[in-house]
């Protein structure tokens, strides 16, 4: 892809003998709010680390804005903000020299736009970041890292921590700077609502392989959950492929496909069910029949 | 550069004052030496204070790893507009400078005064260089394997590597005396630690 943000080519990343990371390839492109899902381990921040040069890769290549990650400039770093799971800042500092610290080692900074943040957080600049709470460390690192007018933002789990009201501020926030032209944004979360709300994109991780990578409505469009309601008991050599999941009590089945369609359809018909119904799916019952260990994955490339 | 630079000097200042204080006391010792004669219980605390002197530079290149390392400094300073290699430059640039700025003057006092006090021999003026490159040198190669030894994050390690660093170091000089045989072995350490340093911090997970 041209004018990709975000490149990762075959990337592997091992710990200790552990496979964390397993052949994962993604292109963002620009403009795009990607949407990174997966259980906790699933190796999403280790993927942000390696991304952003703070982890070496076992094996592939990754790239931030046209720049290998291992040799990313400082005039690159400028251009990507970042806010780390945990909110690691220095605990240390006082909100107010941290503060300082990062306006002195960026290219730009917005001083109106930092200012309108620090006043909706309503953070203290004369207490030590140790001494804030999480919700407010969170708040603090979404304003540094929004400051710098990011062409590129990576958030590792940003609302983390956050109340419902902070948490609905920060996501507006988010997508009041997507809107801006240009702007790409990598939103890994365990929230699926929020991701659901702001991603136009979604990859979802599981055991270290990316095992979903589409359009967030395709993804919803191509996975199906049918409630399929037989005369008698369901039958046992009913063969789909790319069955994701299936549930059976008494005589409804419940399948969930990935990639449905007529052909598919005719199957099913061939085994006369009494009634076929479509239920709803949100991507957060698509994310949890996904991650099941014994799932079928809908690969975009499978279509 | 200067911001990188400023925030090791605000993080590690009490180095810095520490080296000063410790500086001063000895150039005024030596300087009560030179006018008013010497004295052996004088002159032992001198050494003594020199041998302070070199631990506080070995223990602010340990503070800096260490501090770095424990609070994740260098993770968020990273993902700023800086590299690593300006993040590593800052730090030993603010080290080195701690060095010249504490050390300097008491070198500079110590040429002085042999230059009044000592018979006018060349032998004097190449002992003073010699004697004043390996206090520099030495300074500079226990500040450099402080950096070093600093980068982990087990204690035990770290006392007891601090604790080994004076033995390994002020055998140089009394065996090798102040000489060019000396600069080379202490030279050796330093570029063998900077470079060992660089690879590691280039290459590590912050």
């Amino acid at each position: 892809m041209a004018d990709s943000v975000i490149e990762i080519e075959n990337l592997v990343k091992y710990f200790d003998g552990r496979c964390v990371l397993d052949g994962i390839d993604v292109q963002v492109p620009r403009g795009c709010i990607y949407g990174l899902l997966g259980r906790n381990g699933s190796g999403k921040t280790t993927m942000i680390r390696i991304l952003l040069g703070l982890e070496p890769p076992t094996r592939g290549r990754t790239s931030l804005l046209g720049q290998d990650s291992g040799r990313l400039s400082a005039r690159t770093h400028g251009r990507i903000g970042y806010v780390a799971e945990g909110h690691h800042l220095i605990q240390s500092y006082k909100v107010a020299r941290l503060i300082g610290l990062c306006k002195g080692l960026s290219l730009q900074w917005d001083d109106d736009f930092f200012g309108h943040l620090i006043e909706t957080f309503r953070l203290p600049m004369d207490r030590k970041v140790k001494d804030l709470s999480a919700g407010m460390r969170a708040q603090l690192n979404l304003a540094l890292a929004m400051a710098i007018s990011p062409e590129l933002l990576i958030l590792d789990d940003p609302t983390l921590g956050l109340d419902t009201v902070a948490r609905r501020q920060f996501l507006e926030l988010a997508i009041g700077l997507i809107q801006q032209q240009g702007r790409t944004i990598l939103f890994s979360s365990h929230i699926l609502s929020d991701v659901e709300r702001i991603a136009d994109r979604v990859g979802i991780l599981m055991a270290g392989k990316l095992v979903v990578d589409c359009e967030l409505e395709d993804l919803k469009d191509r996975v199906k959950k049918l409630q399929v309601i037989f005369p008698d008991r369901p039958p046992d050599d009913l063969y789909i492929t790319e069955i994701i999941n299936r549930r059976i009590q008494g005589r409804e089945m419940v399948l969930t496909v990935a990639n449905w369609n007529a052909q598919k359809q005719a199957i099913l018909d061939t085994f006369k069910p009494a009634s076929c119904t479509e239920l709803t799916m949100t991507l957060e019952d698509i994310f949890i029949e996904c991650t099941r260990p014994a799932a079928t994955v809908a690969q975009e490339g499978e279509v | 550069m200067l911001t990188l630079i400023n925030r090791e000097l605000q993080d590690h200042a009490v180095y810095l004052l520490t080296a000063a204080l410790i500086g001063s006391l000895t150039t005024g010792i030596m300087i009560y030496q030179a006018v008013w004669g010497l004295h052996d219980s004088v002159f032992a605390f001198s050494a003594l204070n020199a041998l302070v002197l070199l631990l506080v530079y070995c223990a602010l290149g340990v503070a800096q790893m260490y501090t770095d390392r424990a609070n994740r400094i260098s993770s968020l300073l990273a993902t700023l507009a800086v590299t690593r290699s300006q993040i590593l430059t800052a730090r030993v640039l603010f080290g080195l400078l701690t060095i010249l700025l504490t050390l300097g003057p008491l070198v500079l006092t110590a040429v002085v005064l042999l230059h009044v006090f000592a018979p006018p021999l060349a032998f004097y003026r190449l002992a003073v260089i010699e004697a004043a490159a390996t206090v520099v040198l030495t300074a500079v190669a226990c500040y450099c394997m402080g950096l070093l030894i600093g980068w982990t994050t087990h204690k035990a390690v770290l006392v007891l590597s601090v604790l080994l660093l004076l033995p390994l170091v002020v055998p140089i000089f009394v065996v090798k005396g102040f000489g060019p045989g000396a600069h080379v072995i202490l030279l050796v350490l330093v570029v063998a630690s900077l470079v060992r340093l660089w690879y590691k911090f280039a290459a590590v997970s912050l």
